[in-house]
């Protein structure tokens, strides 16, 4: 291969790794320090990744236990609302009104975009340290 | 004809270098195939072929739904282990964000019988879960001669929603 062409490949890969690293870190709650790496998914075109981020930061400052917990119980946020039943049974879906929920088996919370439009960072941390309380429950004793 | 000389350094290192590169690629697709297409867990005898399709992007979206639905419904995993061998995440008759089946009948390819399509978007751990079900509901079916019902495959679904979602 020629030797140019060899170092214009090399200098790409760099840049779209660090790149990748960027989209990683700016989608996602990262603390080396504390060991915690959250992904915060939002498969919709609503987000709140700020309003999430900052609720994660007031939880670290104003309740360390609940913080640790739920770095250990949580490893991505997903932004939709839940779907705690089929609706094509009876027409409705169960929970859809609700800000959020755990799902059983992951260490996966869904928080909904949408209610949390009117949410402060406190509430949201009360969100988050709720369902990451869900997960050590399920993770402990399957309930 | 040219004479090489076996017992030259520069060619012996120069062969080794080349086995490495070689020995380097093929371990490296190894991985990638097992990595992206097949989920393996061998403890539960389970192993599920994902086809590559352009919709889904990356296939490990559907191995963390088949993942955390054994912990979540060690019932309904089992019944996909024991029922599915494939997962096209393809659209098919279900349409994006829904699912498929055909029966061996619709399309005679030799597989089918056992083959699900889930086009469940990315980062929808949940409904590409109760999809899952939903079309391993529909393989049970076949397998068992029973006519494909909805609404007994929407109430399998609806009952693992209801289970795995804590509000």
């Amino acid at each position: 291969m020629d030797g140019k062409l060899k170092k214009h490949l090399v200098k790409f890969a760099v840049v779209l790794t660090i790149f990748f690293i960027y989209l990683n870190i700016s989608y996602s709650h990262f603390n080396v320090l504390d060991s915690c790496f959250v992904k915060i998914k939002a498969p919709g075109l609503n987000s709140r990744k700020s309003e999430i981020k900052e609720a994660i930061k007031y939880l670290k400052s104003t309740d360390k236990e609940a913080y640790k917990n739920f770095c250990r119980q949580t490893d991505s946020i997903i932004e939709t609302s839940c779907m705690g039943s089929d609706w094509h049974l009876d027409g409705k879906v169960r929970g859809q009104d609700s800000p959020g929920c755990y799902i059983k088996g992951s260490k996966t919370i869904y928080l909904n975009p949408l209610i949390l439009k009117s949410f402060s960072a406190d509430k949201i941390a009360g969100l988050l340290k709720d369902y990451s309380r869900m997960g050590r429950d399920f993770w402990d004793s399957g309930l | 004809m040219e004479n090489i000389d076996f017992t030259d350094g520069n060619f012996q290192s120069s062969k080794i270098k080349s086995y490495i590169k070689i020995s380097f690629f093929i371990i490296a697709a190894i991985y990638l195939v097992f990595h992206y297409f097949i989920y393996w867990d061998p403890g539960e005898n389970c192993y599920i072929k994902i086809k590559p399709a352009f919709m889904e992007f990356s296939n490990l979206d559907m191995k963390r739904a088949l993942h955390t639905l054994k912990f979540a419904s060690p019932e309904d995993y089992q019944a996909v282990c024991k029922n599915v061998s494939t997962i096209d995440p393809m659209i098919g008759c279900g349409g994006f964000g829904g699912g498929c089946y055909y029966t061996k009948k619709d399309a005679p390819q030799s597989s089918l019988g056992s083959e699900i399509m889930v086009s469940t978007s990315k980062d929808d751990l949940v409904t590409t879960m109760a999809v899952i079900v939903h079309e391993a509901c529909h393989a049970i079916q076949n397998k068992e001669g029973r006519p494909l019902s909805e609404t007994e495959c929407y109430q399998a679904d609806d009952m693992l929603l209801r289970e795995i979602i804590i509000f």
